[in-house]
This record gives C-alpha cells, structure tokens and sequence, in this order.
C-alpha cells in the first residue's frame, strides 16, 4: 500500500510568533511554535502525529499549509514529479497547489460561517478554484460528494446545527475532498467526538483512503487513535520531532524518553491489569523560553550534564533505515514498551 | 441495598425539563448505591444524563426549567443518620451545609468552580471556612498551601497567591480538585474531570485521586466516556442511554463479559493498542429525548433487535449478578 515515493518533504521548518509587549508593541522575544522540523511523507502513507497540547501540532500543520507564513525552512511539495516549494510559492500558483493538499479541522463549523447551507460550504472550494462549468454542475458534485461520506444528498440545504457532531465532522470531509486533494492533513478530526462517532469517522477516512489512494497527515493527542490508524508516527515535544517510527515499533520499542513517558501514562483500560499509570510529572515548559540542550531534559528521568548544554540532533536508529530519534543516549537506554 | 458502608442511595430517580416542545426527560428512573471507598463508573455517549444525575446529587440542577421529578436520593451521614435530598430546596441550609461538609463535585471545565478575578489561594480559604470554624488568616492560608501542595503543586507557597489564569490546564484541574477536596467529602462526584486534558495530565490526577481516595476513604462517582479510565479505577460500572441505566456490573464482568448490546458496541468502537482489528462502530447517533423511538430506545442501533424491540420497553432483568436492560435475557429471567 504504501509507496516509497515521496509526496512531501518538510527541511527544516520554524514557525516564530513574536511576543510584543508595551505601548509600541515592542518585539520581547518569540514563542518558538515550531522549531526545526525535518520530516517526509510517502504517498498512500498516514503518518501520525502526538504531541501534548501546545506543542505546536497545529502550528505545524498550518505552517505546511501555508495558511501561516513559515519564518524559516522549506516544504517541498512533489507535483507529479516536479517539485514545488509551497514556502516560496505565491498567488495563482499557491492557490492551484493548495488544491492537491486539504485540511480537516476538530471542529470544521468553528471558523465558517454558520448561514451557509451544507451545499455551500461542500461547493465553496468549488466556486473559488473555479471549477464545474455552473451551478448545477457544481451542486450535482456536491451530491456525489455528501454521498461520498455517508451523508444523504437531501440534507444539503439544511445548515450545520441541524447536524451532529459527527455528521458535522462527514461534511467537513466531504469539502475537503471536494478539490481532489493527494494529501489531507487531519488536525484531531476525531478527539472531540464520542467513542461510537469516532469509531464511525476513522472508518471512513480509512475506507476513503483506500478507495482514492489519498495520504495522510494525521494530528491526535489519543495514542490509541493514532495507532490504530497510521502507517508511521511522529512524536512532537515544545517545537521539535523527537522521534519518528514505524506505528508498531513506536509502542514496542520506543526509543526516545518522552515516548517512553507517555506510553507509561496511557491508561490500561484493562480491570484486569494491575500495571500502574506511571505519571510523567510535570507540564510542558514555556516555548518562549525553552529549556537549553535537550528540550525535553527538564522532565526527563535519564538526564544527564550532556543534556543540559547539548541539544541532539533526530538522527536516524541503528536498526530502521526509516526511524529516527533525537536523544543522546537512545542507544545505551533500555526503555520500557507499551503493556497494560 | 443500604448496608452501613453506604453513603448515597439513589432509587428510582428522574430528573425532567419543561422545554417549548414538551418534557425532556434527562434522567429517566436511575437507581444505584455506592459504599465508602468505592468508586461506580457512569458512562455513555453524550447527551444520555450523566451530568443531570449529577447535578441531581447535588441539588443543583439548572432552574426553573429543570427539576427532580421523581425518586429519591439517600445520603447516609457518618453516624448512619440519613438524609432525602429530594426533600429539600436547592439552597436550604441543610443542602449548603451537605455541599460543603460532605459532598464536592469537580468538573471537566475548572474554570466553571473557579472565580477568575480572586486568587487560588483566597478561594480555597473560601472554601475551607464555608465549613470549618474560623480561624486567623496565617493558619486558613498556611491550610490553603497544605491543600496545593498536596494535590502536587510544585512552589504552593508562591502559587497560592496566584490567579487561575496563571494556571496551566493541568494545574486549574488541581486547584479544583484542592478546593473540593478542603472539606474532606465523604462522596466525590467527578464529572469527566479528566476529558479535556492531555493523556500526561490525565494520568497526574487520576493517580492523585486514587491516592486521596486510598486516604479518606471517599465515596466516588466517576463520569467519563472514556472505557480505557473506566476499566483502570471503577469498582463497578453503570452505562447510561437516553437517560436511563441499560447494564450496571462489576468492572471486570462489564470487561470480560459485556452484556447489552451498547456496553458492546462502546467497547467495540475502541481502538485497543496493539489490534488492527477494524472498528465496529454503533451505527448512527443517539436520538433526540423527545423523539424516541418506540419499545427499546436502543433498537434502531441495534445489531441484535428482535421483533419485541420495535414495541415494548424491556425492563431490567438481572443476569449474573448484573442489571441487563434489553429482551436478550428475558429467557434467563424466566428460568430463574
Ligand atoms: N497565533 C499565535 N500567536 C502566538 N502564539 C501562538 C499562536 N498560535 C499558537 N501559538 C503558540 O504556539 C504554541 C503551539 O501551539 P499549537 O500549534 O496550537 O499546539 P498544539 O496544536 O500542539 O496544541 C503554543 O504555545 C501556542 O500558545
Ligand atoms: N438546560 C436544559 N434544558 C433542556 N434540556 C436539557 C438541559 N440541560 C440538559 N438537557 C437535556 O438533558 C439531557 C442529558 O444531558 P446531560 O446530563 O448533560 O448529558 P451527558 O452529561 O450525559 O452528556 C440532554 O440530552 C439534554 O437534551
Ligand atoms: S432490547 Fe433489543 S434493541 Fe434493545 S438493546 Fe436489547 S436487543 Fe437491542
Ligand atoms: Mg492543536
Ligand atoms: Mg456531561
């Protein structure tokens, strides 16, 4: 299923918000959202991403987007063989790139306009890339596309309240869909749903998949939702990938602390298990001013005097040609897999 | 049902809102009991009355639109006296007094307990006066600070003068947690105090809970609709559908042995680390209270209904020690 060719590429990749402060609104220094990013997406691949909130998911996802301009780094998108850096494209040829890569949102209702009917929201990437000859044509796509997601093509002039949450999440699908995208970039579609709706959405987004050969960039902060539904896993800590894996081997040998730590604090969700929940103690440090060395050493059981000074770089592991961590001493630590 | 150990007992409850379109019935007949020490898991989809039963408890459910309707509510003091809630109006002095002697409630949102224009510290003064005898303001503060740094507040000298908006999510949920816990409740109604929060968090306050549990021997009603939390801390389980209870078991038979077919379809659309099982999710959503749909509300989900299911209401059977509300045990009704 998954190809080794590679849909996208991300170089080192930041994403600074300035902290101003004052009557001149005077520049204090930067919250470092996203902070030197590398990774790459294979086509037909999910690749996950985990992080605690405030990390800097979103912020990644937007910034690959484009729907926040990058301070740094580039993102190289690969258009039918030709590759095309979205952090240096503009205009007419931003826009036409952005048709292959669609976003899905927590809630897809909270940032549009809640007058507009299903049919309006599906049929507006539509309208405003042009295509389908009028509206007939673009509301006989609509249909096709509602049915798509399992929603029936009557409801379309019914507005978003008259929906459920997870009949909300179908049509946010259905518009993402809407242009044909390679790739869509899923940004918790699923954590603000009930279990039985949840269920019901990742099923689509795998069945979709499958049938449409589309990849994914898949952001949850439930680890057992985003093993269950990707291929690969990246684990993201205060504005840095720690560690890349394959899905499987990520619980079963995790090789970064910080994986190991959130693996310790998943629950059993097992009354048959008396494996206690070990809590990583501590919050998330302030990205404004980050820990020196290795962000994750304030927090981190192994630390060491190296980690304090010294910041590692995510390098690839000595047994996957495709896995990579950011740790100095992944390969002497002996870490715990995931049990219950 | 009411041994000594009890400290709420709930029969029969129901608790209703006058809407324009009619009565919604939120909680629709719930029994149940918990002891000293225990802790009873409610779960269910949203919307299905998890919170009315609490606020139920507490004798806070939202005026005038909503009220208790039926039922009772037994809350057993330590001297094994007891008490009706039902009975009483919502800010009686014998409910202040129960609210903040001896029953507390934390929520999913903190910021719903919290007052953002007082400091943490001032407000777990608050509460700690609300019922104990005044003391000088140096040993009510020092007494604020013992409660944050039990609940695992790092630097409580300095965090107590701090406003809620300081906090970090993680910290607000512990700050709640401090101010309901200043009272030492025998019952503890925790309503998803956990769902918003990263699994890092979550797991910092359901180990914080257990240990506070372990040491005041509290009464615990743990609301959620995570399975996974479930399984880890309750004793016993009760699943709720539009309102009402459709299985109340032992954690471990719940796990083991599930018995309605929601119990399963919750389990089933669960995604269990390290199964690449496909999901089987509940088909559809949970219907509107009003419109109902007739026998089992259930039923037009089902995966197993049969002709019966389309027109009566099953009533609860009891199955291996469980509470069964579905026709597939009617025949083990019958050769009981
Ligand atoms: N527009 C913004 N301006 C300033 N800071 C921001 C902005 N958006 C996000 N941040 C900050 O960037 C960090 C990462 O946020 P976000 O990407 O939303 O994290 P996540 O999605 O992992 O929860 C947070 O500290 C957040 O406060
Ligand atoms: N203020 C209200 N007015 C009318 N109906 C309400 C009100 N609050 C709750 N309800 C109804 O009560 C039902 C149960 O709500 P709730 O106990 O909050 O569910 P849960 O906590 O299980 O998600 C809901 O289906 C809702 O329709
Ligand atoms: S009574 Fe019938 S419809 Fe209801 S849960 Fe049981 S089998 Fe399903
Ligand atoms: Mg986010
Ligand atoms: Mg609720």
């Amino acid at each position: 299923m998954t190809g080794e060719e590679k849909i996208l590429e991300v170089n080192d990749l930041k994403k600074y918000f300035p902290i101003r402060k004052g009557f001149f609104k005077r520049v204090v220094g930067h919250v470092k959202a996203v902070d030197g990013v590398d990774f790459t997406i294979k086509k037909g691949e999910t690749l996950g991403l985990v992080g605690e909130s405030g990390c800097g998911k979103s912020t990644l996802a937007r910034t690959v987007l484009k729907l926040l301009e990058p301070t740094a780094g580039n993102v190289i998108y690969n258009d039918q063989g030709i590759k095309k850096d979205l952090a240096e494209t503009e205009g007419k040829e931003l826009r036409k790139l952005r048709r292959n890569i669609q976003m899905i949102f927590q809630d897809p209702f909270s940032s549009l306009d809640s007058r507009l009917s299903v049919r309006d929201i599906v049929a507006e990437p539509l309208t405003v890339q042009g295509i389908g000859k009028n509206r007939k044509e673009r509301t006989e796509k609509v249909k096709e596309l509602l049915e798509q997601v399992g929603l029936n093509s009557y409801q379309m002039n019914r507005y978003p309240h008259e929906f459920s949450g997870g009949q909300r999440q179908r049509i946010g699908v259905a518009r993402a869909l809407a242009l044909n995208p390679e790739l869509i970039i899923c940004d918790e579609p699923v954590s603000a749903l009930d279990v039985s709706v949840q269920a019901q959405v990742l099923n689509l987004l795998s069945d979709l998949q499958k049938e449409l050969g589309l990849t994914y960039l898949f952001i949850a902060h439930d680890l057992g939702v985003v093993e269950y539904i990707s291929d690969r896993i990246m684990v993201m800590y205060l504005g840095k990938i720690v560690e890349v894996s394959d899905a499987d081997d990520l619980y079963e040998s995790p090789k970064h602390p910080y994986t190991e730590a959130l693996l310790k604090s998943i629950a059993a969700g097992d009354p048959f298990s008396d494996k206690p929940r070990e809590a990583l103690e501590g919050t998330v440090p302030d990205p404004a001013n980050p820990p020196s060395g290795c962000k994750f050493h304030t927090r981190c059981p192994y630390c060491s005097d190296l980690c304090k000074t010294k910041e590692p770089d995510l390098i690839p592991t000595l047994d996957d040609y495709d896995s990579y961590v950011a740790c100095h001493f992944s390969d002497s630590l002996d870490l715990k897999s995931f049990e219950k | 049902m009411s041994s000594s150990n009890c400290v709420i007992d709930v029969k029969n409850l129901q608790t209703f809102f006058n809407t324009e379109n009619g009565i919604v019935k939120a909680v629709n007949g719930v029994s149940f009991s918990i002891e000293k020490g225990k802790t009873l898991g409610i779960v269910g989809e949203s919307g299905c009355g998890k919170s009315m039963t609490s606020m139920s408890l507490m004798n806070l459910v939202p005026r005038p639109k909503g009220y208790i309707a039926g039922g009772e509510i037994n809350y057993y003091y330590e001297d094994g006296s007891k008490i009706d809630i039902t009975q009483y109006d919502h800010d009686s002095e014998k409910m202040r007094k129960l609210r903040g002697n001896e029953m507390a409630m934390i929520f999913q949102e903190p910021m719903t307990s919290l007052n953002p224009v007082y400091t943490v510290g001032d407000q777990i003064i608050e509460a700690i006066k609300l019922h104990q005898d005044y003391k000088n303001k140096a040993e009510l503060r020092s007494r604020a600070v013992k409660m944050l740094k039990k609940v695992g507040i790092s630097a409580p000298e300095s965090r107590v003068d701090e406003y809620p908006h300081e906090f970090s999510g993680g910290m607000r949920q512990r700050a709640m947690i401090a101010m309901a816990l200043s009272c030492n409740p025998r019952l503890l109604i925790a309503d998803e105090p956990t769902t918003a929060l990263d699994v890092t968090v979550e797991a910092q306050i359901i180990n914080l809970m257990g240990d506070l549990q372990k040491e005041l021997n509290m009464a615990i009603m743990f609301i959620t609709h995570d399975l996974g939390v479930i399984g880890d801390i309750a004793d016993e389980v009760m699943v709720m559908y539009t309102g009402r209870v459709v299985e109340k078991s032992d954690t471990k038979s719940l796990f083991s042995n599930p018995k309605h077919p929601y119990t399963k379809g919750l389990l089933n659309s669960r995604p269990v680390i390290g199964s690449k099982k496909r999901l089987e999710p509940i088909e559809g959503s949970v219907p509107d209270l009003l419109h109902l749909p007739e026998g089992c509300d259930f039923h037009d989900r089902c995966p197993e209904a049969m002709a019966i299911c389309k027109k009566e209401d099953p009533p609860v059977f009891e199955v291996e020690d469980c509470k069964v509300k579905c026709w597939l045990y009617r025949k083990e009704e019958k050769a009981s």
